[in-house]
């Protein structure tokens, strides 16, 4: 099979299970509940979502650090697992969501709902790949790439199962040299994106003063 | 471009105030909410949060759930538990570093 999804770890797909039923909740609150306990300035409200459990992707974040000439992705760390949500089945219009889960010392913790465009992108791009020759021919396991401080990108990461080198597939990002759907080599890859590294300079860190921080009792982090 | 320059341009920030950190606790974001003020944070991306960031906006929380709606503008709609909102922004590529009172 050219592309493969490794089975995430029971644990992991077992709390993903429980924080669908926080997103069930929350896409149909009960009415008094609601009103008692949910407040937004707006909201969005969208269909039930199912999991799809099956199609579990590791999850990978690469940092500035991260992108030595000749360590290749090696210093990417893999840091949970994401699961689609709703909408994976045939010609369903229901909304596409993910479920990201981390994986930490203490076991698998869940870490966001994602309504964003991003899986939907993550299933096209998959799609799409799973037709180029090279793919068809090899043998990938699918995961996912994330280097927000650089772009915003996103990608995907197939990983050469057998002979020859891993393929890079950028999903989404805020560059123009990158180009989503292209299967670059890794090292094509991140030669690009040490170079967008390179010019990327931020310039938002706060100019005001910082209000003294103050201890809080109600904070629980 | 610091966030508050967009803030004072626009009316949305008293000339004078203080921007927070990111220990102003669930019950600071309950209010800004309830008042139907979205609550405008900044996001330090690791390996130097002090000098990578970005820009989200809580619009939304959960009081049961103790989860927070983020709307961002690079990867749109999101629901966080709090205290993974706080620490582990984006798969844990990212930390909350500041919090903008905004009027």
């Amino acid at each position: 099979m050219p592309l493969e999804f490794p089975q995430p770890p029971d644990a992991s797909a077992k709390a993903a299970r429980s924080a669908l039923e926080l997103l069930r909740a929350k896409v149909t609150p009960p009415r008094s509940q609601a009103k008692v306990a949910r407040k937004a300035v707006s909201r969005e409200k969208t269909g039930a979502a199912q999991p799809d459990l099956s199609t579990g992707r590791r999850v990978y974040i690469l940092d500035r650090r991260g992108i030595t000439p000749g360590a290749g992705l090696k210093r990417a760390k893999a840091v949970g697992w994401r699961y689609t949500a709703g909408g994976s089945g045939g010609s369903s219009s229901r909304p596409v969501h993910a479920i990201a889960m981390a994986a930490r010392d203490r076991g698998h913790v869940f870490n966001h709902i994602d309504r964003g465009p991003l899986e939907q992108e993550t299933m096209k791009t998959i799609k799409a790949i799973a037709k180029l020759r090279q793919v068809r021919s090899g043998s990938y396991e699918v995961c996912i790439l994330r280097i927000p401080s650089i772009r915003h990108i996103d990608a995907l990461w197939l990983k050469n199962k057998q002979r020859g080198g891993n393929l890079v597939i950028p999903i989404s990002s805020s560059s123009t040299e990158l180009i989503e759907g292209h299967p670059y080599s890794a090292r094509e890859f991140l030669g690009i994106v040490r170079e967008l590294a390179s010019r990327q300079s931020f310039n938002n860190r706060p100019r005001l003063p910082i209000a003294s921080r103050t201890p809080n009792p109600e904070q629980k982090y | 471009m610091p966030l508050e320059d967009g803030l004072l341009l626009v009316g949305h920030m008293a000339p004078g105030a203080k921007i927070l950190g990111a220990d102003v606790g669930f019950g600071y974001i309950q209010g800004q909410i309830d008042a139907q003020l979205p609550v405008p944070v900044r996001i330090g991306w690791y390996p130097d949060p002090i000098n990578a960031g970005h820009f989200v906006c809580l619009t939304g929380y959960d009081e049961t759930a103790q989860t927070v709606d983020v709307e961002d503008p690079q990867y749109g709609s999101k629901t966080y538990p709090f205290s993974e909102f706080a620490n582990s922004y984006h798969d844990g590529a990212g930390q909350w570093t500041h919090t903008y009172p905004i009027t």
